[in-house]
């Protein structure tokens, strides 16, 4: 069939693919959010607090932002539930900011600082290439111990061994003692140049994005009210204050970025989010194959009397349908891999926007092939073959036998 | 015995503008084994005689009975069955598939059958050599001459072994030479037990089977 109808079929295959190209690079932006890999490998079992509302009930006064360290420190390390809990500053710029320098040296390095703890080390999974991720000894004892990644190693110490070294940064010295494989911006809890223990900081700088480890997602629901019950005590403990914090969410709601100042506004935002998101498929996958449907009719048409003669051979009335079908999902399938293959283009050309990223990270090869992912093609190949081939299959395979074969004697 | 018959067959056509009648009250038997001719002026209701035999229409009133079995009361699967088992056709245009080669065309009736790759290949190779095209297998219908292509149609016609076979001016657009290569297999095909309806524009051709129906504006005429 394909060969038959050779500019038919092309325009067919490429209609499919662009559709495909569109859907496949919301999912597999998605994906890539989404998607428990090293570093962060264990985003599925893991809920997230990065917000919270603090509310003096006697004055109606608000106080609002990313988690305190005092907080983390009082209302969220003691909890008994998460397997670990860990805190790290959120990055609120792509623009490196943090000056990074050697004793004695006048070259100046900008670098993404992380500053966090013991557990963020559990939590993620980085690969070292030398020593160790700091201890929670060194932690509690704020030991101004570091981890740095191969390239700021190699740019601060240009070829000499790094681990063990001191260097400076924003001009206090800290001693390296590991060093792990650069990380990909992509992974917004895991991407940094350095990771310092918070204890090592000023108060003004340790503000967090608390993560809660669960032993299994089974355990969300224990979590979440241990997280409410924590909360009661806060407001025992600093009436007339009381305080809310946003989630804890997993890791979808998460990257979707959803605010809310308590939990009902977080659940209708959660729900206006999906149904906008089904909303944009439905479109995407609708009118694309309203427009293929007019190609599949077109090219059924041509097989009027082939159709005819099958039948009259003693092809039945399904037969023809799952002929029809199935030639069109072929047709489907080719455009599917090239829209898949497009999409990842798109993707890594538009990273900045969709994945929030500088222009020139690298995306993990494995954050883009993954089980979902392709499942995912397959699924909405089968869907736009259905939605575009169905109907006119249908007609086909109802065609009266005598009007096929007539249909090129006129 | 009776292998086809057709009793009070009544055909109507209709359009938003006109109603034709093409068959009006036809009553008809065809003995197994018969080779019968259908002859009349053209718009008489011969095809569409035909059509209704083949099971490829269906008629407005009137029974039609294949080999004892009620066709008119048969759902689409069935009779789809049916005219797989008991039926080949030969149609004047040939209608082959021109996607596939000779080789698969023959085999056509032969997919809708629970039949292996391998046997079908071996049943459709067998028929072309009995109508002398072996050699043109891999052959497309646009390489082939009006009455290879003929033989073509009529290997897919008898490969699945049809009791019934339904050949629809045969001969109308082949020349002499190749319309007596046409019959000659049909004459052939009839002498093995095969019931054989024609229907044919020439006398001559008409005179040399069995028996001759006429027909005149929808209905029979002795």
């Amino acid at each position: 069939m394909l060969k038959q109808n050779k500019f038919i079929s092309m325009i067919a295959i490429m209609g499919t693919a662009l559709a495909i190209m569109m859907i496949m690079t919301i999912i597999v932006t998605d994906e890539i959010k989404e998607i428990s890999t090293a570093p962060e490998i264990n985003r599925n079992r893991t809920l997230y607090v990065n917000y919270q509302v603090k509310r003096d009930t006697a004055r109606n006064s608000w106080q609002s932002g990313t988690i305190p360290y005092e907080t983390l420190k009082e209302y969220l390390y003691p909890l008994k539930t998460p397997l670990y809990v860990s805190g790290v500053n959120p990055l609120w710029s792509n623009i490196p900011n943090t000056l990074i320098t050697r004793e004695g040296s006048s070259e100046i390095i900008n670098a993404h600082m992380r500053i966090t703890d013991a557990a963020y080390w559990k939590i993620m999974s980085f690969s070292f290439t030398q020593g160790r991720p700091f201890s929670d000894g060194e932690f509690q004892s704020g030991i101004s111990a570091a981890v740095v990644s191969k390239t700021l190693a190699q740019q601060i110490f240009k070829g000499e061994n790094a681990l063990g070294e001191t260097f400076l940064v924003n001009f206090k010295p800290y001693r390296i003692v590991g060093i792990v494989d650069d990380v990909s911006p992509v992974f917004k809890q895991a991407y940094g140049d350095l990771w310092i223990p918070h204890t090592t900081q000023p108060v003004e700088n340790r503000f967090t994005e608390v993560m809660l480890m669960a032993e299994s997602p089974e355990d969300f629901p224990a979590i979440i009210e241990e997280v409410r019950r924590m909360e009661k005590k806060f407001e025992t403990e600093h009436s007339p204050w009381i305080l809310y914090l946003k989630g804890p969410v997993n890791n979808k709601v998460f990257q979707k970025g959803i605010y809310g100042n308590n939990a009902e506004e977080i659940a209708s935002a959660i729900a206006v989010q999906k149904r906008k998101m089904i909303f944009i498929l439905l479109i995407l996958l609708l009118i694309p194959a309203i427009n293929l449907s007019g190609l599949s009719l077109s090219r059924i048409k041509k097989r009027t009397e082939e159709i005819g003669i099958r039948k009259a051979f003693g092809a039945k009335k399904y037969t023809i349908l799952i002929q029809v079908l199935f030639e069109n999902l072929i047709t489907s399938v080719i455009g599917g891999v090239i829209g898949l293959v497009l999409s990842y283009v798109v993707v890594f050309r538009m990273r900045d926007w969709l994945l929030d990223v500088p222009a020139d990270s690298m995306i993990p090869v494995n954050t883009l092939i993954s089980f979902p992912v392709l499942l995912a093609v397959f699924a909405v190949c089968l869907i736009i073959n259905l939605l575009s081939a169905g109907i006119p299959a249908y007609r086909a395979s109802r065609m009266k036998i005598i009007n096929s074969l007539n249909q090129n004697d006129k | 015995m009776e292998i086809i018959k057709l009793e009070g067959i009544t055909k109507v056509y209709r359009t938003s503008e006109v109603e034709t009648t093409a068959l009006e009250n036809v009553n008809l038997t065809v003995r197994k084994g018969e080779f019968l001719s259908i002859m009349g002026p053209s718009g008489c209701g011969k095809s569409t005689l035909l059509n209704l035999m083949g099971l490829l229409d269906v008629p407005d009133k009137g029974n039609i009975l294949i080999n004892d079995t009620r066709i008119t009361e048969m759902k689409d699967g069935e009779m789809a069955e049916f005219r797989n088992e008991m039926l080949g056709f030969v149609f004047q245009s040939f209608h082959l598939i021109n996607s596939l080669n000779v080789l698969d065309n023959v085999e056509l009736p032969l997919l809708y059958r629970n039949s292996t790759a391998k046997s079908r290949r071996e049943a459709a190779v067998k028929v072309l050599e009995k109508v002398g095209l072996s050699h043109r297998m891999r052959h497309f219908p646009t390489q082939l001459s009006g009455g290879q292509c003929q033989r073509v149609a009529l290997a897919r016609a008898i490969v699945g072994n049809p009791q019934i076979i339904l050949a629809d001016e045969p001969t109308g657009n082949l020349d002499s030479k190749m319309g007596a290569e046409i019959m000659e297999l049909l004459f052939q095909l009839n002498k093995e037990g095969t019931t054989i309806v024609m229907v044919t524009h020439d006398e001559h051709i008409a005179e040399s089977t069995q028996r001759i129906v006429r027909f005149f504006d929808g209905r029979r005429v002795e």
